[in-house]
């Protein structure tokens, strides 16, 4: 996937779970936590993102992510 | 003596009405949520909109409204509704205006197991994989939940908790919130009972039992009836310490006079009579009044065959040789059984009924279960109410009443 696909379906996600956080994601080398989203909705972000690609790392893999790019990396790899 | 703890908030969502007013009226038609033509098959309250419901009432305190909003919209249902009702009680108080300290400000919420249409929603992920279950229910599964997002929204930073008891949850709260009361351990209380979200599995736990049925077949102390209907709704009430509210120019609506809770001891869902009279009794006892000073009663009343048979059982026994006896109705019979919300949503019918001075009807009262008792019938009456007693009885023995009085300074 390119990387404003990855920025779409990243956002519709965030539009998801903290909407009036959405539209604000312009490039991979922020973390959702420079969003404005709590560590729940983080979490919740990750779990859509996991389910709608149907890829499942394992979590100690997902502790190592730091930013968008590296999530992205890391369910690249599993799908 | 004592101070009284006092009533200044009320705050009701129900599927006869949102918002107190709304709420009054269905009471005065006597509008039932479970009979007559476009009556649903389950009342429910899914779709409830929080923000309609906030701009339909007077602005209050903007930076209050948007923590409610923000976080009703991230909640469920049962959250949405609890803010809501929670809201409607706090601004009815003037709590956002002549607010205590957060310190001082504490929280009952009532019931248990209210969360459970969460879990089942969640199935389908689990199914396909359970690393795909939401992260959140891990808080929203969770009863307490309703605990952090209404102390966050209302900036209530005293004693919180959730106090369970089934269907008598509501009056535990309230029991539970006065005695923090009487006890200074708080300066004031808000009591939320909120909607019991079950999930289909538990719905259907209930109709295998025997004790839900259908809306139309739903109506207490009838003849007729053929269990409980289930009903979503959510109430709140806001308790002070009557010098401290009289203090800083708050309206007493009622006070809340005494309560009493004790168990049958008896594992399943079979009342009895004598657990029944010995709380309605010591109720009176302890608020100082007898039987025959009790104008009103708001009972528990179901719809079940067997609730409603000892509860009347139990009626006629407290109150023999009072003539003519209290009037007495179920709220049931228009918002369904709302399980943990369910004493605090009578509570505020309760309330009503004795500021206005008018008890709702029982819509689906034709042939009465018990004729020596004085059940309003299908319209509603007028009286000079000033004592009223307010039933709840939980599955597991657990036997409930509280003591409600009409306050002269009511306005």
């Amino acid at each position: 996937m390119h990387e404003e696909q990855w920025l779409a379906v990243i956002d519709k996600h965030v539009a998801t779970v903290a909407p009036e956080l959405a539209g604000g994601l312009s490039t991979l080398d922020c973390s959702l936590a420079d969003l404005g989203l709590n560590s729940i909705d983080r979490a919740e972000v990750t779990t859509l993102l996991m389910e709608e690609f149907g890829v499942a790392p394992p979590i100690h893999e997902l502790g190592g992510v730091s930013d968008l790019r590296s999530l992205v990396t890391l369910l690249g790899r599993y799908l | 003596m004592a101070d009284a703890v006092v009533i200044t908030g009320l705050g009701v969502v129900s599927a006869v009405g949102v918002g107190l007013d709304a709420f009054r009226a269905a009471l005065e038609s006597g509008h039932s949520a479970l009979a007559g033509a476009g009556a649903p098959a389950e009342v429910e309250l899914g779709g409830f909109d929080l923000e309609a419901a906030m701009a339909a009432r007077p602005a209050g305190s903007e930076p209050l409204r948007a923590r409610v909003q923000r976080l009703g919209r991230r909640g469920p249902p049962g959250v949405r509704l609890a803010l809501a009702a929670a809201l409607e009680a706090w601004e009815g108080a003037g709590l956002d205006t002549s607010r205590p300290a957060p310190e001082e400000a504490s929280l009952v919420v009532a019931g248990n197991n209210l969360h459970g249409r969460l879990g089942w929603e969640q199935r389908a992920s689990w199914e396909r994989n359970p690393a795909f279950v939401s992260p959140r229910l891990a808080l929203q599964f969770q009863d307490t939940d309703l605990v952090g997002v209404l102390s966050e929204a209302l900036e209530l930073r005293g004693e919180g908790s959730t106090v369970g008891g089934a269907s008598a949850s509501g009056n535990l709260a309230l029991l539970h919130g006065r005695r923090l009361l009487a006890a200074g351990d708080a300066r004031v209380c808000l009591v939320v009972g909120p909607m019991s979200d079950l999930s289909p599995l538990e719905k259907q736990s209930f109709r295998n039992l025997g004790a839900m049925t259908e809306p139309g077949e739903c109506r207490p102390f009838d003849r007729a009836s053929r269990g409980f209907a289930y009903g979503q709704g959510t109430a709140a009430v806001v308790l002070e310490p009557e010098a401290a509210a009289l203090r800083r120019g708050a309206r007493v609506l009622a006070e809340l006079a005494a309560g009493a809770l004790a168990l049958d001891g008896r594992a399943l869902a079979d009342p009895t009579v004598a657990g029944e009279v010995r709380v309605m009794r010591e109720a009176l006892r302890r608020a100082g009044r007898s039987a025959a000073e009790v104008s009103y009663v708001n009972a528990h009343g179901t719809g079940s065959p067997l609730g409603d048979a000892v509860e009347a059982r139990a009626l006629a026994e407290v109150f023999a040789g009072v003539q003519p006896g209290p009037w007495i109705n179920s709220t049931k019979a228009l918002t369904g059984h709302c399980l943990s919300a369910a004493g605090v949503i009578e509570a505020v019918a309760t309330v009503l009924a004795l500021r206005d001075g008018r008890v709702h009807a029982n819509p689906g009262l034709r042939e009465p279960i018990e004729p020596r008792l004085r059940f309003v019938g299908r319209r509603a009456e007028q009286g000079e109410l000033r004592l009223a007693l307010s039933n709840g009885f939980g599955f597991g023995g657990i036997n409930s009443s509280l003591v409600l009085a009409r306050r002269s300074s009511a306005s």
